[in-house]
């Protein structure tokens, strides 16, 4: 029996899998969804800005990540919304300011209007040294935005020439340029408060930035978005998605001991064998 | 049920079960889907470049006559020497600059947030078992790189302990990226059932 499942078909697998990810999807089970103390944070910080303040949405992803965290993207963007903040969104990879109007499409950002209450200044190349020169002018750093409009005459920028005129910067980050750099460049040297939207595989390097106070609130992929989306009485893609998710966790992790006991049959079977020890 | 019936959606759905159909075996349909993912990727990047010059160089240079961007200019194309042989060298100017300009961003702003803020963030009262994990878990760990000395006696047991904080951390970095692939897989399928097929809303 062991033997046969060591050599069980990788597709099997794959299988099962799709499946206990699929069956939640169509019949949601309901699972209760817990807030985490760093989506919390971010969610109080948006709720205590000013109304009419602003803040950069700078997404640092490509669509391999977007996927990820796209439910996460639009409950905040759902949420400064209602708080009428002005969102100035920019992206420092070149696939992030189209990925950026996808996700002011999907949000309440489109019955918004484009230029007064928001603006997508585009691409900017770069990387670190692009984010340092944001830091000390946004305008100069983007004389047209995404639609070719003048960003010195919109009135969103009314008021806005630095990052010192920002309330908060908000990364939508799968890799580099992301986090990290926005950190080394505006945050700890101007003092400006950094959120996230992270990929979940980038959050155990993330914690020790959000420990140390250097991010101020975080939403680690669909599991943050639903916790999000919670805290707002909403029910978007994230809370759709996390029954899914939870089952898929619970099957990988039958996998995982199920693995694990095949090895451990195997060796004894070998061993009692006179095989190797 | 109600099938999509825009354009669109069915080139995102064909394009995405192309993909997915790798996981089952190599086939046409997901090498085309592969290359076609490949060439817009790098027409969009090349698009996007030329904006950028556009944009930053070549458009204040003839609008507003700003000549101190012919430098950058000049630099960026001397880059593309290095497809010459004989003037290959000379693509080394504007590299190094690159790189010297990037290092000292990154210096400058590495020293203070990721050395001396987060070594500010450790000292902690002990009283909490958090505050706890977080100081000893940090000397642990910092121990267990310590390869100036054997690590004997009591030094083995606190490398030790740092290598079983580190397992730790390798664990919920594992579990955390299981979950960012299960996300993503969730986000395609409720594409495809949700914006593809309509049969869930």
């Amino acid at each position: 029996m062991w033997e046969k499942l060591v050599n069980v078909d990788r597709r099997v697998i794959y299988g099962v899998v799709f499946l206990s990810l699929s069956i939640p999807l169509i019949w949601p089970i309901g699972f209760e969804v817990a807030v985490g103390p760093e989506t919390k944070q971010l969610y109080d910080m948006v709720n205590n800005l000013p109304e009419g303040s602003a803040v950069i949405v700078s997404m640092d992803t490509s669509p391999g990540g977007y996927g990820e965290l796209s439910s996460g993207a639009v409950a905040l963007l759902n949420h400064l919304a209602s708080r009428n903040i002005r969102v100035i969104g920019m992206g420092f990879f070149d696939t992030g300011p189209s990925l950026l109007e996808t996700a002011f499409g999907a949000s309440d950002f489109r019955d918004k209007e484009y230029g007064v209450d928001y603006v997508n200044l585009g691409y900017l190349a770069g990387g670190e040294t692009a984010m340092a020169r944001v830091a000390r002018d946004i305008v100069g750093s983007f004389p047209r935005d995404y639609r070719g409009n003048e960003v010195s005459e919109l009135p969103v920028m009314e008021g806005i020439t630095s990052c010192q005129d920002i309330e908060m910067i908000i990364s939508i980050s799968s890799g580099t340029p992301g986090v990290p750099e926005w950190i080394r460049q505006v945050g700890d040297p101007l003092g400006i408060p950094i959120a996230t939207v992270i990929v979940a595989v980038n959050v155990p390097n993330m914690t020790p930035y959000l420990q140390a106070g250097q991010i101020i609130g975080m939403i680690p992929s669909m599991k943050g978005a639903a916790g999000y989306e919670s805290l707002m009485g909403t029910a978007g893609l994230g809370t759709r998605g996390m029954d899914a998710q939870s089952i898929a966790h619970l099957t990988i992790l039958a996998l995982v001991i199920i693995g694990n006991l095949v090895y451990l049959g195997t060796k004894d079977s070998k061993t009692s064998k006179g095989g190797a020890r | 049920m109600q099938i999509s019936t825009d354009l669109g959606v069915w080139i995102a759905a064909i394009a995405t079960i192309g993909i997915l159909s790798f996981a089952f075996k190599d086939n046409p349909l997901y090498r085309l889907v592969e290359n076609v993912y490949v060439g817009v990727s790098a027409g969009h990047a090349l698009v996007l470049g030329w904006i950028n010059i556009r944009d930053q160089g070549i458009g204040p240079l003839i609008d507003d006559g700003d000549w101190s961007l012919l430098v950058p200019i000049a630099l960026g194309i001397l880059l593309y020497t290095r497809f010459f042989k004989k003037i290959s060298w000379l693509s080394r100017f504007p590299l190094a600059m690159l790189v010297g300009i990037g290092t000292g961003l990154a210096i400058r702003g590495t020293i203070g947030s990721q050395i001396v803020n987060q070594i500010k963030s450790t000292i902690l009262p002990l009283n909490s078992i958090n505050n706890a994990i977080i100081i000893f878990g940090t000397l642990g760990v910092l121990i267990y790189f310590f390869f100036s000395r054997e690590h004997t006696g009591p030094l083995k047991h606190v490398s030790t302990f740092g290598r079983c904080i580190m397992m730790v951390s390798f664990g919920a970095a594992f579990g955390s990226t299981v979950m960012g692939r299960m996300a993503l897989l969730i986000n395609r399928l409720h594409f495809l059932y949700a914006n593809w097929l309509g049969i869930i809303r």
